[in-house]
């Protein structure tokens, strides 16, 4: 039997739908877009990241990390002395040479960035003559932000919080950063969701880009009280009163005691440099 | 053998570093085109191997000190090309940081040691090994190179002083930068190497050698075991040993500092008068000058200069690793 396959009859097409359209829509109207998205994506990849970062055998328990970076900054910040910092460098280096390249190259950035700034800031010390002030400024800021990088690229966020809980910080404080860096990420992806619909939808030139995004900017706010109201009833229903309870680790690794050695020794290092 | 500043004049060191460009510039496009992405970290170790076998200083007949380069070696492991790459960063993260080496003169310094020495070593240890084929053939060929390139570069580096007081001198006839002659240079450069620092050469470069093909054969033979752990390890043993160069005692041939070199002895009479083009020279302020740190012990300081110098080298060719995208492996496999 021969099938018979239906084809659309030409001739009842509408005349106006054979009309050649001529638009061409204006270039470059999406750009501001595309920027929103690569920014909104940097930050919850960032925060994604920190999640995935495995912990191995060898590195050291959050709370050993978090109270010797603590340390560390605050020697960085107090010493007079050069030849402290230099010992600081060296340490900072060392850890830096064994991580992976990716990791050393945003921690890099940061801290290079930063310490670029400081140096301009400085330049009228430089200019007037002082060159120690412009340059041991420029370095403890290069090596306080290397430290609080290379802890936060190394630690989970989740780490990071039991550990403030294993120093005894308040509950409050806890709750608020760990809520904060939840409510990034989920945020985050309703923002992009609605980046990418705004994208799809937009043709030509965007005429009223603030318009658009403060939309964005405003639908998330709206989003955001309704998804605390729910995580509120969700709290009630699991009995949390914003109580932390950290699981202790019985176990003391062999990281941990190897960063007490090291922080021990910085200690010494600039006991020996305060009194000289 | 690293050529301080004020000791070339100007324009010597305009045309060892003219010379040197392209040396430079053939090497950067050799690298990225032949060494992988996964093998370019083995490039910062073996910068950060050289840069500590220059810190283990060996006492040489004269009074003066010498040290290996390792250019040899690094040519053998990853090729000549990628050996002048990784010896001329090490050294001017010397002339830098340490203030070994000067900066004016760093071309001349990356002509002697990290274009003539590796090149001149792994020709000759290329030549050797392609007629024999026994592991001890490989050896011999590799210290015959070793031997060979560092005393063609004390023989350049000779050179180069020797003709700065023929070249530059004032009214008076005294120098306005080095103070020696040739027959006074090329015999105090090249005896001493021939004789003590060429066999350390040797011995540095086989040893570290066999110790590298025995751990991390993938390093030297392509589609074997690649392994960093041992290369890590071995390096931070020679960072701890760096302090026993401070043995030897006395300063290098040719790197007096202004305030020594009216006095060094040459030929039974002291020079008497510090050359004019020292003393108003070119003078670089390095972050550990001499690596030392002001309240510690010169080996502290040592210690801490040699694990800076090995970890900045490394973070140095891990980051070049990590900008060279999407060839992971391409050479492994067309090999």
């Amino acid at each position: 039997m021969e099938k018979t396959i239906a084809r659309p009859d030409r001739t009842a097409m509408p005349e106006w739908l054979m009309d050649e359209d001529e638009y061409v829509p204006q270039s470059g109207g999406d750009t501001f877009i595309n920027k929103s998205i690569l920014a909104v994506l940097g930050v919850i990849s960032r925060v994604r990241n920190q999640s995935m970062t495995e912990d191995s055998a060898n590195s050291a328990g959050a709370a050993v990390k978090l109270l010797g970076t603590l340390l560390t900054v605050l020697y960085i910040a107090v010493t007079k002395q050069p030849s402290f910092l230099k010992f600081v460098l060296v340490y900072e280096l060392i850890v830096l040479c064994l991580m992976k390249p990716e990791i050393i190259k945003k921690i890099l950035k940061v801290s290079a960035a930063a310490a670029s700034l400081t140096f301009i800031v400085m330049l009228p010390a430089l200019l007037w003559g002082n060159t120690y002030s412009c340059l041991t400024i420029t370095s403890k800021v290069f090596l306080t932000i290397t430290a609080v990088n290379m802890m936060s690229f190394t630690t989970k966020w989740n780490g990071i919080t039991s550990a403030l809980k294993k120093v005894h910080c308040p509950d409050m404080f806890i709750f608020v950063l760990d809520i904060t860096i939840k409510y990034i990420v989920m945020l985050g992806d309703l923002v992009l969701n609605m980046l990418y619909a705004l994208r799809l939808r937009s043709v030509g030139r965007d005429r009223s880009k603030y318009g658009s995004l403060a939309g964005v900017a405003g639908t998330a706010y709206i989003k955001s009280q309704e998804m605390a109201v729910e995580m509120y009833h969700a709290m009630e229903c699991r009995g949390f009163d914003g109580e932390y309870k950290a699981v202790v680790r019985s176990r003391f690794t062999k990281g941990d005691a190897f960063s007490l050695l090291i922080y021990a020794g910085l200690t010494a290092l600039f006991v020996f440099y305060a009194m000289m | 053998m690293h050529i301080p500043d004020n000791y070339l004049s100007p324009s010597t060191c305009v045309a060892m570093t003219a010379a040197m460009a392209p040396v430079w510039a053939v090497s950067i496009k050799k690298v990225k085109n032949e060494v992988s992405r996964s093998k370019m970290p083995l490039l910062g170790i073996g910068a950060a191997f050289s840069f500590l076998m220059m810190m283990f200083n060996i006492p040489l007949p004269g009074g003066t000190t010498g040290h290996a380069v390792g250019g040899t070696l690094l040519g053998a492991l990853l090729g000549p090309w990628a050996a002048c790459i990784a010896v001329s960063v090490a050294l001017l993260l010397q002339a830098l940081l340490f203030g070994d080496g000067g900066i004016l003169a760093f071309g001349a310094n990356a002509f002697n040691m990290a274009f003539v020495l590796p090149f001149t070593g792994y020709f000759i240890y290329k030549l050797i090994k392609d007629r024999t084929k026994s592991q001890t053939g490989e050896y011999i060929a590799l210290g015959a190179g070793a031997y060979c390139g560092i005393n063609f570069a004390a023989l350049f580096a000779a050179v180069e002083f020797g003709i700065q007081p023929l070249l530059f001198h004032n009214a008076a006839g005294q120098a306005l930068y080095c103070p020696y002659p040739l027959s006074v240079s090329v015999p105090a450069m090249t005896i001493p190497h021939l004789l003590v620092a060429g066999p350390a050469e040797v011995v540095f470069t086989i040893v570290i050698f066999a110790f590298v093909c025995k751990t991390s054969p993938g390093t030297v033979y392509e589609g074997k075991k690649l392994s960093f752990k041992p290369l890590a390890v071995l390096a931070a043993v020679l960072v701890c040993l760096t302090p026993l160069g401070l043995l030897a005692a006395g300063t290098a041939w040719g790197e007096w500092g202004t305030d020594e070199i009216s006095k060094v002895m040459s030929g039974g009479a002291a020079l008497g008068y510090t050359p004019g083009g020292m003393s108003g020279g070119f003078s670089w302020s390095a972050v550990m000058p001499d690596y030392a740190v002001s309240g510690m012990p010169e080996a502290v300081g040592y210690i801490l200069s040699a694990a800076a110098g090995t970890a900045i080298l490394v973070i140095i060719f891990k980051l070049i690793s990590s900008m060279k995208k999407g060839d992971n492996g391409k050479n492994n496999s067309a090999a």
